[in-house]
């Protein structure tokens, strides 16, 4: 008697387990697929945020902000340099429509920056400062005015310029 | 016993012998403060393009003491910017409709100035330039009178024209741009294209002097000298500095607080305050910086206006983020201190002939406005009396000679300011 044996009995020689390793594979996608969206949904990410050197964190005054503030370290005397940070409310950046502003003074000789600074909010919900400069030795107050829609705050640190 | 007692005590009180220093170097905090007035490089000024230029600096420098220039030919920038004497007259001069008294200030090393003029109504050197050969009380000129001289005179019209091009014509133009310091309806009535054009050569010229005066930089001077070898370690050339002027050096930084102001490389943090100085005989109160920044807004040959190679630049953006503070009144630059022996009279209005007089206006106070008295710095802490004693203020004073070379003190004695000293 001659056995007709079928290609395809020869070539399934695994059987049934070929094909759920290829459900197994096709389930795992899908399931990375699936991860991908749900973190998609969950907005933008909270960026690193730096600390060390040059950086000092401020509360603001009712404590509704954190700012994390950048000058070069140490600050140089009369030398313009771009001061920046970020502004966090509970641990996320504030909205991109929220309003920073940054300034210093000397409240021992009554003078503030000898140039007014323009405080830009940047594409990473940062913010920055650019032609900052501290013309005289001394303590300097540095400011960072907090503004969203009605509600404004103010954070304050010293940084003494040598 | 008693004698020995007293002669110890009077020893030790005595101002004319104060305790040796042996330190030339001097300690770690204090070298490394003095330091900071390293001298510097001039630095890059972007809004002239022609400042390195060789044609131009040449051109400038004929230019600055061309009395063709001025309105009455007599006058050029050399004739109160006098290069045998530190680059300045030893004079004041009166400003603005009010005749304010203004002193002149010396050109050396003038590129390191962030500002221009005591009130600050310049940002560039160029833009500076400019200024006194148009006031009524100092060259009287003109623009369209520069125009002329400079297209009719045949020498200065191709080197003009080498560095910046053709020249506009000269046909059909009026007299004068400006009277007393009012531009006339001639000029008004001129198209606004051919007032540019005009406008164009004006501001070359002015590019043509300061890439000059870029190149006036102070003789090396003993304070130099003293810090080299405070750079270098080098105990026997520090050694060659007088004790007197190490020990006014120290007062300077530490006790005087001169430091906080006069800073950095030209002794001077570039920027405005009001001393509380009182011109005596004077009805107009000068506004100083406030007015100067309303001056500078104001002026089309600002870093920011139309005539300035970089429009959009830190120094472009210093002058349009200006504010005019009301805190700013009566502020003025704070002068550089290098080559200052030769440069009296002192203070924004020169009413002060000696450094001795200066230095004990800063120790004493006297003649000076009180604190708070005045239109800005209300609250100021640092102006208060110092009382530096007879020994402390001739120290400080060989410090501040020692910032220029030997021989300027002289020239001062000699020649002295034309005020009298006022608010002392």
């Amino acid at each position: 008697m001659i056995q007709h044996i079928d290609a395809d009995q020869d070539g399934n020689s695994d059987g049934p387990g070929c094909l759920i390793l290829i459900l197994v594979l096709i389930s795992l996608l899908l399931g990375l697929v699936l991860l991908f969206f749900i973190a998609g949904c969950q907005g933008t990410a909270t960026p690193a945020l730096p600390t060390g050197q040059g950086w000092k964190t401020i509360a603001s005054g009712d404590g509704t902000y954190q700012v994390l503030l950048h000058l070069p370290d140490p600050a140089p005397l009369n030398q313009e340099f771009t001061a920046s940070g970020w502004v966090l409310k509970g641990g996320e950046p504030i909205s991109d429509d929220a309003v920073v502003h940054f300034d210093g003074g000397m409240p021992q000789h009554a003078h503030g920056l000898a140039v007014p600074v323009v405080t830009t909010r940047r594409p990473d919900g940062g913010f920055e400062a650019q032609g900052v400069r501290f013309h005289m030795g001394g303590r300097w107050l540095l400011t960072v005015d907090v503004e969203e829609g009605p509600h404004l705050e103010r954070a304050r640190t010293w940084v003494e310029i040598r | 016993m008693k004698m020995i007692l007293l002669w110890s005590l009077c020893s030790m009180w005595s101002p004319q012998d104060p305790q040796p220093d042996t330190d030339v170097l001097l300690d770690e905090v204090t070298r490394l403060q003095a330091m900071s007035l390293q001298r510097i490089a001039a630095p890059v000024d972007r809004t002239n393009r022609y400042n390195d230029v060789p044609a131009a600096i040449e051109l400038g420098s004929l230019l600055f003491e061309d009395t063709g220039l001025s309105g009455d030919g007599k006058t050029s920038c050399a004739t109160c910017h006098v290069p045998e004497r530190d680059l300045v007259d030893g004079k004041t001069h009166p400003r603005g409709v009010n005749s304010i008294p203004r002193d002149t200030p010396t050109l050396h090393d003038i590129s390191g100035q962030r500002w221009l003029g005591w009130d600050g109504r310049w940002d560039s050197l160029w833009m500076q330039a400019l200024g006194p050969i148009e006031a009524i009380h100092e060259m009287r000129g003109d623009r369209l009178a520069v125009l002329r001289y400079l297209a009719t005179n045949e020498s200065l019209a191709k080197r003009y024209q080498q560095i910046f091009g053709a020249l506009p014509g000269l046909k059909s133009l009026p007299d004068r741009a400006f009277r007393a310091g009012v531009a006339t309806d001639p000029w008004l009535a001129l198209e606004a294209d051919r007032r540019r054009e005009i406008n164009r050569v004006f501001s070359n010229v002015g590019k043509a002097i300061a890439a000059y005066e870029r190149t006036l930089r102070g003789p090396i001077t003993p304070f130099d000298s003293y810090l080299d070898a405070l750079s270098s370690d080098d105990v026997e050339m520090a050694s060659l500095y007088p004790d007197a002027a190490r020990r006014g050096l120290q007062l300077f930084l530490g006790k005087a607080k001169c430091i906080v102001c006069h800073s950095g490389p030209l002794l001077s943090d570039g920027e405005f305050h009001d001393t509380g100085i009182l011109t005596s005989g004077q009805r107009a109160r000068d506004a100083g910086r406030y007015g100067g920044i309303q001056e500078l807004q104001a002026n089309p040959f600002r870093s920011s206006g139309e005539f300035s190679d970089d429009r959009s630049g830190s120094a472009a953006r210093r002058t349009d983020q200006l504010r005019r503070d009301a805190a700013l009144w009566g502020a003025f630059r704070t002068p550089s201190l290098r080559h200052l022996a030769g440069t009296s009279p002192y203070f924004h209005d020169g009413s002060v002939k000696d450094l001795r007089s200066v230095v004990r206006f800063y120790s004493m106070r006297q003649g000076a406005r009180p604190p708070g008295a005045g239109h800005s710095h209300q609250g100021e802490t640092l102006l208060a009396t110092i009382r530096l004693n007879r020994q402390e203020e001739d120290d400080l004073v060989e410090f501040l000679n020692s910032l220029s070379v030997p021989g300027s003190r002289q020239e001062q004695q000699e020649e002295g300011g034309s005020q009298p000293s006022g608010g002392l």
